[in-house]
């Protein structure tokens, strides 16, 4: 019984620690949003969604240095198109799904640029590994809400996503877009 | 192949799967213009069933030589892969990626290479029965220059 009301209690606080974080300044609205993965099979691009993820991006446009953005990406909701390759790539020679279920990244430092954008750079964690990235973001107002978008590269290698043998057929670049939609607050 | 575990040779095997067809498909539209141009020979005598028969199976092998290869195109397209033919040219997407469709087009395709497989089975049997027990022109009818003459003067 006592665990019972324990697991209620829990559930009540996470249900409010949600609320609070899609109440909080900057969440990212991601029905709106994308993040998605191309990489290279055999010269063609095969395109890879994450269907689930969350953070957010406090953002002024006069204080555009003072921007922070974090990002939690459920690497369960990876979408390839075919069940299997999903299948395939949520084992642990890929993303090893089971044990590392986010792939996270929080920046660390905002570089403003001209004409509405700015160089993020911080920690990207996949699969338990973490590389500092840099990534040039535009930023778009419209209607109250920012949009946020941009790509990077990122090295399969060096998150230890998939083992040697696939090189010859898998390039080691893949790019990831996103566009994150914020509304004003 | 389907069936194979997931590896790299499985990549390679499946992309030499697309091109092969890509290249059939191109091949089909060369053979229509020929056939097209330059009618086949006639039909040997032979009864009026196996007349049809033969016609039938000629048109349906037609008929799977353009389907096989296109819904193979598209189931590929479908499941979010693009072709680039031989690793060298991009072939355009003729579908949006859309996992429903995939589906439905995987068991097309797959349905649609037993069937064929059986069809081409038959072809085969059919014609070398004629070679063989009928002992007829059918097969040297392909090269004009080979004919006993049979086909114009039957015995």
């Amino acid at each position: 019984m006592k665990a019972r009301n324990h697991r209620w209690i829990g559930r009540a606080l996470c249900c409010l620690g949600i609320a609070v974080g899609l109440a909080a300044d900057g969440a990212i609205n991601a029905s709106q949003s994308s993040i998605v993965a191309t990489f290279m099979q055999q010269h063609a691009p095969v395109e890879a969604a994450f269907k689930k993820f969350s953070g957010s991006i406090v953002y002024d446009a006069a204080k555009p240095a003072a921007t922070t953005a974090s990002l939690s990406v459920d690497m369960n909701s990876l979408d390839i198109g075919d069940d299997d390759t999903d299948a395939e790539v949520r084992k642990p020679a890929w993303f090893d799904s089971a044990h590392f279920p986010q792939a996270t990244f929080r920046s660390t430092a905002v570089t403003p640029g001209p004409g509405g954008h700015f160089a993020a750079s911080g920690p990207l964690t996949i699969k338990g590994k973490t590389q500092t990235v840099t990534v040039t973001v535009t930023v778009q107002q419209s209607g109250g809400a920012n949009a946020f978008e941009g790509s990077f590269e990122l090295s399969r290698k060096a998150f230890g996503i998939g083992d040697p043998s696939w090189e010859g057929v898998l390039d080691d670049a893949v790019r990831v877009h996103f566009h994150l939609v914020v509304a004003g607050s | 192949m389907t069936n194979m575990a997931s590896s790299p040779l499985k990549l390679v095997v499946f992309d030499w799967h697309k091109w092969i067809g890509v290249t059939v498909l191109a091949l089909l539209l060369v053979r229509a213009l020929w056939r097209l141009t330059h009618p086949a020979p006639p039909l040997l005598p032979m009864p009026v069933w196996q007349h049809r028969a033969a016609q039938f199976l000629h048109g349906f092998l037609y008929a799977m030589l353009l389907l096989q290869p296109v819904s193979g195109w598209l189931y590929s397209n479908a499941s979010g892969r693009a072709i680039v033919y031989l690793g060298l040219v991009p072939l355009p997407n003729l579908v949006g990626k859309d996992r429903v469709l995939a589906g439905t087009l995987r068991e097309l395709h797959s349905t649609g290479g037993s069937v064929l497989s059986i069809a081409i089975g038959l072809h085969v049997l059919a014609a070398l029965k004629h070679h063989l027990i009928d002992r007829d022109d059918t097969l040297r009818r392909m090269l004009r220059w080979r004919t006993t003459g049979q086909e114009r003067e039957p015995i």
